[in-house]
């Protein structure tokens, strides 16, 4: 995808989170000013640094924004062609092959991180995510997969538990 | 007396059982730092608990030795995998992978640690002859000085790496401060960002968040099977030809290593600025048709990354010793550690413990000789490690980030942070947007907010202060020039002059 079609669209994300981070900055300087905290005065209040983030955020972002749109002849209809470009262009690379595996992997490092992590010993949870994924990817054969999962998880078993001393997840 | 200190430290670490404990924690320490999601900070806190019942003299060289290890070992999988294995060595991977795809892999690595183990023993020249110069050095920077110093590395560090697009580096660089916004603020302890969520308000911790900007996505682009994640080869190489490319630049390395120990020095401020800043140096301070080839794999930009960050070391440590403030996160755990072992590193331990600063100096000098040979011998092995087939590798990689994740808090809570940081680095990855900046402004937010927030309170508000310091000035005017560098207003000012003499 063209460099300039991206940055019109990270500005435009970029401008919005800092739009988002100066009225959660207003919010908070206006809770820090009433009871117990009673600080008035913006510059020693603890929302202080965060505006001036969200204002350099959207500062930065409109800069970036006016770069990748310098030297079109009608900035209007560039910036609106370069939207189109990357949502068109977004939607199709989520039908790709290499994009829908991604998409599988981040989901079983989720059901670890977020389902297993806590509720199953990590033993258990790791070995499973490891055969999974190796599963998925093709990695090789499935019970080579099976096999190296168990003798990784029991090495770290080893290194971190026993010879470290420490707890594992 | 200083004659009879360094002999008897040498004569401390010849002993077999020191020696056993230097090259095992040293072998650790690399071990450690090649594996990404494991940390030079994590190396020692791990090694601290276990040299709780050690000889002293037998745990310091253990902890430095795992600490030089872990640093330097790094640059491996910044090299051959395009992963830095330690913050510290993102810098080196700019050129380093560049280097391996070019089929010199082992050329690269052989580079980055025979420069790393220079930068560490010039480092310790520091640590023993000018300590107490560079201390009161540092002992100038007060409040201002230090929130000057953040907003700058953050701004070199976006200017650096956002390769010609600057803007988009600072960008980055804002997402990580307003991260280290997160939680209770160091001084009125008001909640910010926290949505009263407990775990939200003890602060996003660093080591899931690096974990996740610089691991994850290349975990998920593996699985697409992406050439970027690749691990390249270690090829054979002529040590005849990597001594040369080392004494070709001597003047990099003394002033890479000047650079790291000046960075060390200032509280706070660790191994990452340091490889960055003597990268931007060298960068900067090349012909402009060399400074085309930087970040395409140019040696010396592997050559000024690793000896700043190693010297970045003893830079570290000196403010360790004589102030017992670190210079690093790993020093502030090695602070910990000395004090577990019955040291009071501060202004006094010259008159307590003089021969400490002495032993130190020498635990350093050889922990990097051995770090010099352990990770030639051992790359092979680290190849053979990195080189698996990457669809195996990468679950294992994994585990290994959540396991990294939990082990600094032993807070399931990191594990969900290091994946959801993961995220926002595959979105910065695929919009082209440099990761380093955003982990130095989750680093350096706590330091640039708290000096902030100090001076604003000693001065009611007033920024006049800052423009009455002579140090603070400095940096404005560099910051300022920067900032109107890289959005091209002197070349614009350039052009508008030519113009106007040509008219």
């Amino acid at each position: 995808m063209e460099n300039k079609t991206k940055d019109t669209v990270f500005s435009i994300i970029m401008m919005l989170l800092g739009g988002y981070v100066v009225i959660e900055s207003v919010r908070m300087a206006r809770k820090a000013a009433s009871p117990p905290y009673n600080i008035t005065t913006l510059s020693v209040s603890p929302a202080f640094l965060p505006v001036i983030l969200g204002i350099a955020l959207i500062v930065f972002s409109v800069i970036l924004l006016i770069m990748s749109l310098v030297g079109e002849k009608h900035p209007a209809k560039a910036f609106a062609q370069h939207i189109t470009t990357f949502s068109t262009r977004f939607v199709a690379a989520l039908q790709t092959p290499g994009i829908l595996k991604m998409i599988g992997g981040v989901a079983i490092m989720a059901v670890l991180t977020f389902l297993m992590m806590g509720r199953i010993p990590f033993w258990i949870g790791g070995t499973l995510f490891m055969f999974a994924t190796m599963l998925f990817l093709r990695a090789t054969k499935w019970w080579k997969s099976l096999l190296s999962s168990i003798i990784v998880m029991a090495a770290m078993v080893l290194l971190f538990q026993v010879a470290f001393g420490t707890t594992l997840p | 007396m200083t004659a009879q200190y360094l002999l008897n430290a040498i004569l401390t670490v010849l002993t077999p059982i020191n020696l056993l404990f230097l090259v095992l924690s040293t072998t650790a320490g690399l071990m450690m730092g090649v594996l990404p999601g494991l940390s030079a900070t994590m190396a020692i806190a791990l090694l601290t608990g276990l040299t709780y019942n050690f000889p002293t003299q037998s745990a310091l060289i253990a902890l430095i030795g795992v600490y030089v290890g872990s640093i330097s070992g790094g640059c491996q999988s910044a090299i051959l995998l395009n992963i830095p294995g330690t913050p510290a060595s993102a810098a080196t991977a700019l050129d380093g992978f560049p280097i391996a795809k070019q089929g010199k892999g082992g050329l690269g690595i052989f580079l980055a640690t025979t420069v790393s183990c220079l930068g560490t023993i010039i480092s310790v020249i520091f640590v023993l002859t000018l300590t107490p110069m560079l201390t009161s050095m540092a002992l100038k920077f007060a409040s201002w000085e230090f929130f000057l110093l953040s907003i700058f590395g953050i701004l070199i560090c976006g200017a650096i790496t956002a390769q010609g697009k600057a803007v988009k580096g600072w960008i980055s660089g804002i997402l990580g401060l307003l991260v280290a916004m997160i939680g209770l603020d160091t001084v009125d302890t008001f909640a910010r960002f926290s949505y009263g969520n407990v775990n939200m308000m003890s602060g996003i911790q660093l080591i899931p968040v690096m974990i996740g900007l610089f691991g994850f996505p290349e975990i998920v682009k593996s699985f697409k099977g992406d050439g970027a994640s690749e691990i390249q080869k270690l090829t054979k190489f002529k040590a005849r030809e990597g001594f040369k490319l080392v004494g070709k630049n001597i003047g990099t390395i003394i002033r890479s290593a000047f650079i790291g120990v000046g960075v060390g020095i200032i509280p706070g401020v660790g191994e990452d600025v340091g490889g960055w800043l003597s990268y931007w140096a060298t960068k900067s301070l090349s012909s402009e048709e060399e400074k085309q080839t930087f970040g395409t794999g140019n040696p010396r930009g592997v050559i000024s990354a690793e000896t700043g960050n190693n010297a970045c070391i003893g830079g570290a440590i000196i403010p360790v010793l004589s102030l017992a403030v670190p210079g690093s996160a790993p020093a502030a755990v090695l602070l910990a550690a000395f004090l577990m072992h019955g040291y009071r590193p501060g202004p006094l331990l010259m008159t307590e413990s003089p021969d400490f600063v002495y032993n130190v100096g020498i635990y350093l000098v050889f922990a990097a000789i051995a770090m010099w040979v352990i990770a030639l011998l051992m790359a092979k092995v680290t190849v053979r490690v990195l080189r698996m087939n990457k669809k195996i590798l990468m679950p294992i990689i994994y585990v290994l980030c959540i396991i990294g994740s939990y082990l600094i808090n032993y807070n399931m809570f990191d594990i969900k942070v290091m994946f959801a940081f993961g995220i926002v680095g595959m979105f910065l990855s695929y919009m082209d947007c440099p990761p380093a900046p955003f982990l130095l402004g989750v680093i350096l937010g706590p330091m640039a907010d708290s000096n902030l927030r100090r001076a604003l309170r000693l001065s009611d508000g007033s920024f006049a202060p800052m423009f009455q310091r002579p140090i603070c000035i400095v940096f404005l005017i560099v910051i300022a020039a920067m900032i109107l560098s890289q959005l091209g207003v002197f070349r614009q000012l350039k052009k508008v002059n030519t113009r106007r003499k040509t008219a």
